[in-house]
């Protein structure tokens, strides 16, 4: 006889109670595995949604500009690009559209849609959800999400509503605003295709089914009058190469260095600028000879600019900016004298530099001297057109380069008089298609070229035919003026330093509206071309067109924002405790059972650690069975809780997209904690046997009723009342805090206040009822006499309480942090809206309502409307699973920051902030103007810094995030708390154009609604800004969307801890039933001496029912007194229709306990009187 | 006209042959003050006989009568209430409630059909007085002796005031000091309360003890010399 056989000779005779142990430790290790599984099943779907949805596509070239399509097969036909890459997709892709469905019966809309312009390569870089025909002219593939969001099938009709391409910053005084959408109607569905596959083809990772569309490129080509370009390039990598491998890295620069867009490609030209003159008896002169690098956006950018300078100085290039000037008029210093001349109106002025290259002469052909800050040169018609002369006083009136809500506001600044410039007059005037002639020299300054081309205005055969996208008062034209144009067109009429026409007229769209090089020997086209490209492979600069690493990056992303599988541990925690509590029960009945055995090997000299050893070795052989049956029920678990995340609990994953995936590592993982912690708690239960005398077990004793000395009871009781106000301490601490730090000292507080509760309970049951000289007497004696039977076995009556606490604790703690739409959660706006193209004026502005609205505009009187710039961006919010990369970013505008200043405002509630002063306390908002030189301001909604951000982010946090290719360094100066803000990044309107120069206009919305008029305000504001697909939804279902996340989890944690109750309720079956055969003697004399049936019935239920509502009202009392001070501060919402689901659910509770109990009644029933009086 | 009268009773078990019959034709009478032994070998039916007259177990045949009532044509609850009321047990093992007090293990029968009443606690404590327990009376059984956990009983036993009190060996698990005790106290306690008390004993010392010893042998009961 070993040790070992002993131990299985054991295991095998107790097998019934061993096999209960074993089913315990298999809960226990299910949990914990199934936690592991869903992790991995989290991050497996997502990777799995990545792979789906891009097909062989690993890296994309998306721009907001149109190049070559020829590029694509450049691209392909390099070497660098064949070692390393498959093909290239040419596509043009608008990632937010508007799709309008509209029929005689039905109507339907559909906003950010992607618009997909490909051809047959697009689909062979995938496999599934191919259409059956590719869409010819004016056709349309949908996806099936987006065919049931319009309510629209195969062969329905509709309009695709899209941003037109290389047009002037709209925030631009000189842009159109009114044309900036190019309508694509009878678009016949010829397919719909599932949303597998490329069917649900997009390149922002989410796992939320995108709404797409697919249209031939040429449809789009045509439409846009884009012939032969395209906006975007998809590649694939060679199907050996992972896209996360470092060969792919490798690849990424071979993809790069194989890529050569054209100088036209960038969207620049160049020109070259000559004017010659032949008088009829001499050879042709010379006047000025240039190449003019110009931008197809009136205006180079920054970027551009930067190369252009360094590509260009050895060639002496020069920057150029050539404005507006709304009225240019000399100042009198004679009230009215001026009014009477009348100003020159509409007339355009360069900023250029006097210098050997562009030289300008005065009137006595001397070259002038470059210009100061505030000196203008005039030129002679000019000049002569205001009777000014050398230091006078010239007024120019221009409108401010940025315009806010496209309101183009007008300014001015003054100038002296530095020179005058001859301007010759033309002998005829243009005509279409015709130039001006001369009979006389023209001169420097008769160069219409320096103006850039602007749609509408410098293409217009008179003034008065401008199409002008400012505000245009044709009152202040003249016949001069017109005379002018005739002759002279874009020509400026005067000019000032370049310095300051840059700072004047620059804005965050650039400086320079033209580079001039002279033209001198050696420099060509080609040589400025290949100058230029230089320069940029040189500076590393890419001008927007770079390949983007889409797959690697959502791969990345799909790791996921949270870790599921911790989270689901953390979420199980309560149940792992419950299942070891189970395991723990059962063992240590099944020792007590065995009390007398292990008397019995102490009596016959067997050691107490060896007799513990035999018992750990049993238990351990039964852990590690229990553990192989654990991981089985473990992945039934995992499959049970994907199901539940599809369907009860899909809120909180946004869409039923969750596969099961398992590895390895979690099984084994799982496996091996489920044992570990199970053969520990074993451990633990066999310790409480050596506090016993060998004569106590010996005589099947297991209690013993000095086991705790009075002293010691006091000493527990210090540290019950220790647990307790530490556990408040902590959840009043929890307060201050957030996010996991939180959850931790929530869990912990409610922990150490169940701990301290149940230490109070065990030390009252211990020390049994007061000593009554009347007990039983005044009523309730059959309850008294139960509550004193339940302190037969205080442990034991213990461990079922604790079951039962845990449990209700779950229920009712985690209920207390369901989240509910506020008004605070909103700021007081009730609808939020957000549009797929960018809208111009403001809501707020009488001008603005009455420009949108039209007959409709009073819908909005007494409300308001803020629009706020808006960058897309990855879904930062809860309802998405991938980690967020680059979170959309709104612009705060001034007006929306003032807003708050208001005592009467309504407020978003604030978590935390950095606010020192009283006025930044009132309105925290107005720490987004905070001038920080290392970071730009932000402002984030809690649930973003904490969940969607990684690392997570906390008030003070300094974040860095690309965008653009550009690092970002942004500073967290406050946090939101659950608003409808969630997702994005919050800053100033300010910092938000330096950082996105390229975005203008506005498209998300905050619209307080006058009162009851809500659904109204929508229903305009949707009509009438349809063309931009503006939709607007109540910010109360906003919130709900973005709570059901929380809420959801909530349930899932709730569900868990029904989970546990059902281990708990067959923990108080086996603690029941134990305690009936342990008390058949005495159960048997309360029969002798005359209990009727159904009063001892009513005993031993009033027994386990006060063992439940103990159970009960510990975990109630424990999550309340975690939860209160959060609940105080107001940081808990606890709605009223929570309540009643709590109560019912605790009731449901107690039903359950109490059907659980019956069985221990039955049995007491069934107790033999006689042979259990007989002690047989 | 006696209090007790025991009738023809006979006791079968069924087995898979013949009925094993335990007891057969038992008669006798007993009346208020007077007191019993039963005496037998061990097996020999004696506290199948007890549990018979206790209303614990049903006769197969015969009548037992108690004041002239006959509890097996009584329902379960009225049955209970008629044990309750009647008959007191001391068993060999006490069957005390280790979670009660002396004084509330006293008090357990009073709780049958609902609280006790003053005058109820008041007899537990006199009762407890009378069978040497005042200074215990707070004590839990676990903090008793054997011979005081039995006097216990044997004072719960009385505390509904029962017309029969009885006694299954009730000192089988006592050394002989506390068995001689625990045998005056009983009938000194019978005599006070002026009840019949049948014991089930081996114990010849303390049969000696009570004024008639019935003796038990193969099934049938018959006066002992």
């Amino acid at each position: 006889m070993s040790f070992w056989r002993l131990a299985i000779l054991s295991l095998t005779y107790h097998w019934r109670i061993n096999l209960a142990v074993a089913f315990g430790v298999a809960a226990a290790t299910a949990v914990l595995t199934g936690a592991l599984l869903v992790g991995d099943s989290v991050k497996g779907s997502l990777r799995h949604l990545t792979l789906e949805r891009l097909g062989e596509i690993d890296e994309v070239l998306v721009t907001d500009r149109f190049f070559r399509e020829a590029l694509a097969d450049e691209l392909t036909a390099s070497e660098d690009f064949i070692k390393y890459y498959d093909q290239a997709a040419p596509a043009i892709l608008f990632p937010s559209t508007t799709i309008e469905l509209k029929h005689a019966e039905q109507t339907g809309r559909s906003t950010n849609v992607l618009i997909v312009g490909c051809n047959a390569s697009f689909w062979e870089m995938g496999d599934e959800a191919r259409p059956t025909t590719l869409p010819g002219d004016d056709e349309i593939v949908l996806n099936q999400a987006l065919a049931d969001d319009l309510n629209a099938t195969v062969s329905s009709e509709v309009v695709a509503r899209l941003p037109k391409g290389n047009q002037v910053p709209a925030d631009s005084p000189l842009a159109n605003k009114s044309d900036r959408i190019r309508s694509l109607p009878g678009l016949k569905v010829v397919d719909v295709i599932p949303a597998r596959g490329l069917g649900r083809f997009s390149l922002r990772p989410s796992q939320s089914t995108p709404l797409v569309a697919f249209v031939s490129i040429a449809t789009l080509q045509d439409v846009l009058d884009q012939d032969g370009k395209i906006n975007s390039l998809l590649v694939s990598l060679k199907p050996n190469i992972s896209p996360t491998s470092d060969e792919a890295q490798t690849a990424s620069k071979s993809l790069a260095s194989a890529f050569h867009p054209s100088f036209e490609d960038y969207g620049l030209a160049i020109k070259r600028v000559t004017r010659t003159f032949k008088n009829t008896d001499s050879e042709p002169e010379t006047v000025y000879d240039y190449f003019s690098v110009t931008s197809d956006r009136m205006i180079l950018s920054p970027e551009a600019e930067l190369v252009a300078e360094k590509a260009f100085a050895p060639m002496s290039g020069q920057g150029v900016v050539t404005y507006l000037a709304t009225k240019i008029e000399k100042e009198s210093g004679r009230e009215g004298e001026s009014e009477n001349r009348g100003a020159i109106a509409y007339s355009m002025i360069s900023g250029v530099d006097v210098t050997d290259d562009f030289p300008l002469l005065d009137l006595q052909g001397k070259p002038i001297d470059p210009l100061k800050d505030n000196e203008i040169i005039l030129n002679s018609w000019a000049a002569a057109d205001q009777d000014a002369k050398l230091g006078d006083t010239i007024r120019v009136t221009y409108f401010e380069a940025e315009t806010a809500h496209g309101d183009a506001v007008e300014t001015h600044a003054d100038f002296t008089v530095k020179a005058i410039t001859p301007l010759t007059e033309p002998s005829r005037s243009y005509r279409p298609r015709r130039e001006a002639e001369y009979t006389q020299r023209p001169t420097l300054a008769n160069d219409p070229d320096l103006t850039p081309e602007v749609e509408g205005v410098t293409d217009q055969e008179t003034i008065d035919s401008w199409d002008a996208p400012f505000p245009f008062d044709r009152n202040l034209l003249r016949e001069q003026d017109n005379t002018y144009w005739d002759n002279h067109r874009t020509t400026p009429k005067a000019f000032v330093s370049l310095v300051t026409g840059e700072r004047l007229w620059g804005s965050r769209f650039g400086r320079v509206t033209a580079i001039r090089i002279p033209a001198q020997e050696g420099v060509t086209s080609d040589s400025i071309k290949q100058a230029f490209t230089n320069e940029l492979a040189k500076q590393g600069e890419s001008l927007g067109m770079d390949f983007m690493p889409v797959k690697r990056q959502q791969l990345a992303a799909s790791s996921g924002t949270t870790p599921f599988d911790g989270l689901f541990l953390g979420l199980s925690f309560f149940i792992i405790a419950a299942a070891l509590l189970l395991v723990a029960l059962l063992f240590r009945l099944g020792v007590e059972q065995r009390a007398s055995e292990i008397g019995t090997l102490l009596a016959v000299g067997l050691r107490r650690s060896k007799t513990s050893r035999l018992f750990v070795a049993e238990g351990a052989l039964v852990a590690i069975d229990g553990g192989v049956l654990g991981v089985a029920i473990g992945v039934g678990y995992a499959w049970l809780m994907l199901a539940g995340l599809r369907t009860w609990w899909v809120g909180a994953i946004t869409t039923p997209f969750l596969e099961f995936y398992w590895s390895t590592k979690s099984l084994l993982l799982g496996y091996g904690l489920g044992v570990l912690v199970s053969v520990l708690t074993i451990s633990w239960s066999i310790r409480q046997t050596k506090k016993l005398s060998t004569c106590r077990l010996l005589a099947g004793q297991v209690t013993d009723a000095h086991d705790v000395a009075y002293k010691a009871q006091n000493k527990l009781s210090f540290v019950s009342l220790v647990c307790i106000a530490v556990a408040v301490g902590l959840a009043a601490m929890a307060v201050r805090l957030g996010g996991m730090a939180q959850a931790g000292a929530f869990l912990g507080a409610g922990f150490l206040m169940l701990t301290g509760l149940l230490l109070f309970v065990w030390l009252r049951l211990k020390r049994g009822g007061r000593r009554e000289l009347k007990p039983f007497t005044g009523g309730w004696a059959l309850t008294k006499l139960a509550l004193r039977n339940a302190g037969r076995n205080p442990g034991r009556s213990v461990t079922t309480i604790g079951l039962m606490a845990t449990a209700s604790f779950l229920i009712v703690g985690l209920s207390s942090f369901r989240l509910a739409p506020s008004n605070e959660g909103a700021g007081g706006f009730d609808l939020v809206a957000q549009s797929s193209e960018s809208v111009f004026v403001d809501l707020n502005s009488e001008q603005g309502r009455e420009e949108i609205l039209a007959d409709k505009n009073t819908v909005l009187e007494g409300g308001l409307a803020f629009g706020l710039r808006f960058k897309p961006g990855d879904d930062a919010s809860c309802n998405n699973l991938y980690r967020s990369t680059q979170p959309r970013v709104i612009g705060l505008t001034d007006s929306f920051v003032q807003h708050f200043d208001a005592a009467s405002a309504a407020k978003f509630r604030w978590m935390q902030t950095e606010a020192s002063s009283d006025a930044e306390k009132s309105n925290p908002w107005r720490l987004l103007a905070k001038t920080n030189d290392a970071a730009i301001p932000v402002v984030i909604d809690m649930n973003t810094a904490m969940y969607s951000l990684k690392p997570p982010a906390n008030v003070g946090t300094n974040l860095e995030l690309t965008y653009d290719d550009h690092t970002i360094r942004f500073h967290v100066v406050g946090l939101l708390e659950n608003s409808v803000l969630q997702g994005s990044l919050l800053i100033r309107e300010a910092d938000f154009e330096r950082l996105f120069p390229d975005v203008s206009g506005y498209r998300y919305f905050l619209i307080q609604s006058p009162p009851g008029k809500s659904k109204q305000v929508a229903e305009v504001l949707e009509d009438r800004l349809s063309d931009q697909g503006f939709d607007a939804v109540p910010s109360s279902q906003m919130l709900e969307q973005l709570f059901a996340v929380q809420n959801t989890y909530l349930s899932t944690f709730q569900s868990l801890g029904a989970l546990g109750l059902l281990l708990g309720t067959f923990g108080l079956a086996a603690v029941q039933m134990r305690n009936v055969l342990e008390r058949r003697g005495e159960l048997a004399l309360l029969r002798a001496t005359g209990f009727r049936e159904k009063r001892l019935a009513q005993m031993v239920l009033l027994e386990n029912v006060l063992l439940l509502v103990g159970g009960l009202a510990t975990g109630t009392v424990a999550a309340t007194l975690a939860v209160l001070p959060h609940k105080l501060t107001g940081n808990a919402s606890i709605p009223t229709d929570l309540l009643r689901d709590l109560g019912l659910m605790l009731l449901a509770v107690l039903v359950v306990g109490v059907l659980s109990s019956l069985i221990s009644v039955r049995s007491s029933l069934k107790v033999p009187v006689l042979s259990a009086l007989r002690g047989e | 006209m006696p209090d007790l009268i025991v009738e023809h009773v006979a006791k079968e078990y069924p087995t898979r042959g013949e009925p094993l019959v335990v007891l057969r034709d038992i008669s006798f009478e007993l009346s208020a003050g007077e007191n019993v032994a039963i005496l037998g070998p061990s097996g020999c039916g004696k506290s199948t006989l007890l549990h018979l007259i206790g209303t614990l177990d049903e006769p197969t045949s015969g009548t037992i009568r108690l004041r002239d009532e006959n509890p097996f044509s009584m329902n379960e609850p009225q049955l209970a209430h008629f044990r309750n009321r009647n008959i007191g047990f001391v068993f060999q093992d006490h069957h005390l409630l280790p979670q009660l007090s002396v004084l509330e293990n006293v008090l357990v029968p009073t709780l049958a059909e609902g609280s006790p009443t003053d005058e109820q606690v008041a007899r537990a404590r006199d009762l407890i007085g009378r069978v040497g327990l005042a200074e215990r009376i707070e004590h839990r059984p676990a903090e008793l002796s054997g011979g005081e956990r039995q006097r216990v009983a044997a004072a719960r036993a009385l505390i509904q005031n029962p017309i029969l009190l009885l006694a299954d060996e009730p000192t089988g698990s006592l050394d002989r000091t506390n068995a001689l005790a625990m045998g005056n106290l009983l009938l000194e306690l019978q005599r006070q309360e002026n009840t019949m008390l049948i014991v089930v004993t081996h114990s010849l010392e303390l049969a000696s003890q009570m004024s008639r010893r019935l003796e038990l042998d193969d099934g049938s009961l018959a006066e002992c010399a």
